[in-house]
């Protein structure tokens, strides 16, 4: 899992190393030829190593990449992409490893993007490499380029000049970099040379590097460009007196040991290629070109690594959340065991006081129910006797007023029928309408009664005022009881001014009787 | 150019459309989606399966809960319901006597309209009762086990008094429990019996009333 293998490529070989739990291994060499490629492709086959699962990181050190500063018209989105694109594909139209760096806005003018463009512009000499990672389907990660990844380095050993050239000796040759305010501007690299003829070639180098910078107006006149050598101690000594410090340059020498430690190198190696690696492996950026179709079995592993890790967090979720579950199911379970005996001695305790006393006909909420529903029965069921006892004793006060018929019902008084109809049924006396409710019982409440009298009053000698007199106590008299309304529906003479009124009178008068007709609501 | 399609010339094959490359090396990945999928879906059956446990055993702690609170509050109660049954018992038993509490009894019912017409030499009546049904009360009654049941019964009668018919309504109490409805009374009701002709005749309507179980729930049935 904490494995990685890194690939130092370069014109003639590629350098192998493997990276285990954060420690860079010793590098295995392999020859740009048929060989080469047959000794790397059983050293990656290797089944005790089990390589071909391990990403791989390729780091190119060629002196086909080519480095160009450009103004670009400052295009965002789509439209900005494309014109990139473009840019790239005029500019480097042979090879398919070509990338871009926004450096920054230019100050004058539109205020054009300052890009750096660069490509390695012999793609054949990774061909050979990249064919068999593909074959084999190991997952490359990424493909970077030593002159990018030393960006990596500046920061790392705290190079702060505005104008910075770093001079490192790698197994590609002596690559020189310049930076302007910390932003890679231009690589180069020269080819390798014999041992003892390093420090003559550094100092010359570097002079034709000073030189070329000026040329291209990199270099203003009377800027001061500083050299930085990584070099081990024992070349830095004859490095020092060769290098001149000038007008225009200012040497500076740094110790591949102390390089080392400040990237985190355990030991101290004679060319800057581990420094590199160690940076890539300990912290990689995204791929400086772009690996194309070579990355998708990284991809894929990366999907399975993906798929597998959610696998693990899901299912480990699941059996936390069933664990979680069954320990709280495992605690209820505990609590009604208690909650249960503990109902047992209640229910123990509660027969043993009833043994006392008789089986009883009933359980005791419901005796008490029945009892109380029947005193409301007894007590408020609707009945006419109290109500006819009152009419009664006003009848015997009335002598004049006489019943003919009456109707009484517990509820709502029924609509009054016209002449001589009968009067209405109601719902009940139909015996169909809406369920019967026990209002009908007088449960919960007594319900109102209502009472209607067709009564007929003596008129000796067809005296109206004397029958209107008697009415008129008659219903006054039983007005008399509390919550009785009395109201006179009929009266035997219509006095009202709107209605017709028709009579005969005749000498000498006859007695008669008048019909008049009674309303009585009472609420028990 | 496409050339023009002349009889007899070959149809030419249809363009078939590449797969993508990647749908080639899916297999690649197969086994890990597999395992994510199966991961998922057994996943999802133990948490529901958890889920249902742990559902199922708070409703048994509830209803644990529940019988522990009746249990405790029953025996609390112990001595108060001691004395409610010693005053309830009695009464009780008193109304199952009289016909209220359980099923009706019409036979007693139409007894006592014979024995009450007999007693007080009323004259011919006529009776019918309908089907029983059951009262709606108000919900915050308490009914115990039972409900509230009435049978309809119209009632003519023919009468010499007033005062028949109120007698006639005690007869009917003493041997059940009844609401009157309505009553139409009208003079000069023309029946004769024994040389006796009614001055009245009466139209009633009453509710006899019962106390019955309640039936249980049918099973499934909440």
């Amino acid at each position: 899992m904490f494995r990685k293998q890194l690939f130092y490529i370069t014109s003639d070989h590629l350098c192998a190393y493997d990276w285990r739990h954060g420690e860079l291994g010793a590098g295995q060499a392999f020859d740009a030829s048929a060989a080469g490629l047959e000794a790397f492709a059983a050293w990656l086959e290797d089944p005790l190593e089990q390589r071909l699962e391990v990403p791989a990181y390729l780091l190119v050190d060629l002196i086909e990449e080519d480095f160009q500063r450009q103004l670009l018209p400052h295009v965002r989105g789509k439209a900005g992409r494309a014109l990139l694109a473009r840019r790239k594909s005029q500019l480097y139209r042979d090879t398919p490893y070509r990338g871009s760096t926004l450096l920054g806005r230019d100050s004058a003018g539109r205020h054009d993007d300052q890009m750096l463009f660069f490509a390695l512009t012999n793609p054949s000499l990774l061909q050979a490499w990249t064919d068999l990672l593909e074959q084999l389907q190991v997952p490359v990660a990424g493909l970077y380029s030593a002159s990018l990844l030393s960006i990596a380095l500046v920061k790392q050993l705290a190079l702060t000049q505005q104008h910075l050239l770093l001079v490192t000796q790698q197994s590609g040759g002596l690559r020189q970099s310049y930076y302007e305010g910390g932003q890679l501007r231009f690589s180069r690299q020269t080819a390798a040379i014999a041992l003892d003829g390093v420090a003559v070639n550094i100092a010359l180098e570097t002079e034709k590097t000073r030189q070329f910078l000026t040329s291209t107006r990199m270099l203003e006149r009377g800027d001061v460009l500083n050299t930085v050598i990584v070099a081990p101690q024992a070349q830095i000594a004859k490095l020092e007196l060769l290098c001149d410090n000038g007008v225009e340059v200012a040497y500076h020498f740094i110790d591949m040991q102390f390089a080392s430690e400040r990237v985190g190198l355990p030991h101290t190696p004679a060319l800057a290629d581990q420094l590199l690696l160690t940076l890539l492996a300990k912290h990689p950026p995204a791929s400086h070109y772009p690996p194309g179709p070579l990355a998708r079995y990284y991809h894929y592993q990366r999907a399975r690594k993906a798929l597998y890790g959610s696998s693990l967090l899901i299912g480990a979720s699941a059996l936390l959340w069933c664990a979680a579950m069954l320990l709280g199911g495992l605690d209820d379970e505990a609590g009604m065991a208690q909650l249960r005996q503990e109902t047992a001695v209640y229910q123990q305790r509660y027969r043993n006081v009833m043994a006392s006393l008789p089986p009883a006909p009933a359980k005791t909420q419901n005796m008490k129910a029945a009892v109380t529903l029947e005193h409301m029965i007894a007590t408020q069921a609707p009945e006419p006797g109290r109500l006819l006892a009152m009419l009664s004793a006003a009848l015997d006060q009335a002598p004049q007023v006489k019943l003919a018929q009456l109707h009484w019902n517990a509820g709502p008084p029924p609509a009054r029928a016209s002449g001589s109809q009968p009067p209405p049924q109601t719902q009940a006396s139909q015996g169909k309408g809406p369920p019967l409710t026990s209002a009908e019982a007088g449960i919960p409440a007594a319900p109102p009664q209502a009472l209607r009298l067709e009564l007929d009053v003596d008129m000796p000698g067809n005296d109206y005022r004397g029958a209107l007199a008697a009415i008129t106590a008659f219903a006054q008299a039983l007005a008399r009881h509390p919550r009785l309304v009395v109201a006179i529906e009929e009266a035997p003479l219509d006095l009202r001014p709107s209605a017709s009124l028709s009579g005969k009178s005749e000498s000498p008068a006859q007695d008669a009787q008048a019909r008049f007709t009674v309303l009585l609501v009472w609420q028990p | 150019m496409k050339p023009p399609f002349t009889p007899g010339m070959k149809k030419p094959a249809a363009t078939t459309r590449p797969l993508p490359p990647w749908l080639g090396e899916l297999h690649l990945i197969r086994r890990a989606l597999l395992c994510c999928v199966a991961t998922v879906v057994l996943s999802l059956l133990a948490l529901h399966l958890a889920s249902d446990y742990r559902d199922r055993q708070a409703q048994r702690l509830d209803l644990s809960q529940k019988e522990r609170r009746v249990a405790a509050a029953r025996f609390n109660q112990v001595e108060t319901e001691k004395l409610e049954i010693r005053a309830f018992a009695p009464r009780f038993q008193a109304l199952q006597r009289r016909g209220l509490i359980g099923e009706e009894n019409r036979l007693a019912w139409i007894d006592a309209i014979r024995l009450s017409q007999q007693q007080r030499h009323l004259l011919p009546l006529s009776y019918e009762i309908s089907a029983q049904q059951v009262l709606k009360v108000p919900l915050p009654l308490t009914m115990g086990q039972y409900q509230l049941r009435g049978s309809k019964m119209q009632l003519h009668m023919d009468l010499l008094h007033e005062m028949d018919l109120l007698n006639f309504f005690d007869d009917l109490r003493q041997s059940g429990y009844f609401a009157v409805q309505e009553c139409a009374l009208k003079r000069g009701g023309g029946a004769t019996s024994a040389g006796q002709s009614a001055s009245l005749s009466a139209d009633c309507s009453l509710l006899w009333l019962t106390l019955g179980d309640r039936p249980l729930a049918a099973p499934g049935l909440p």
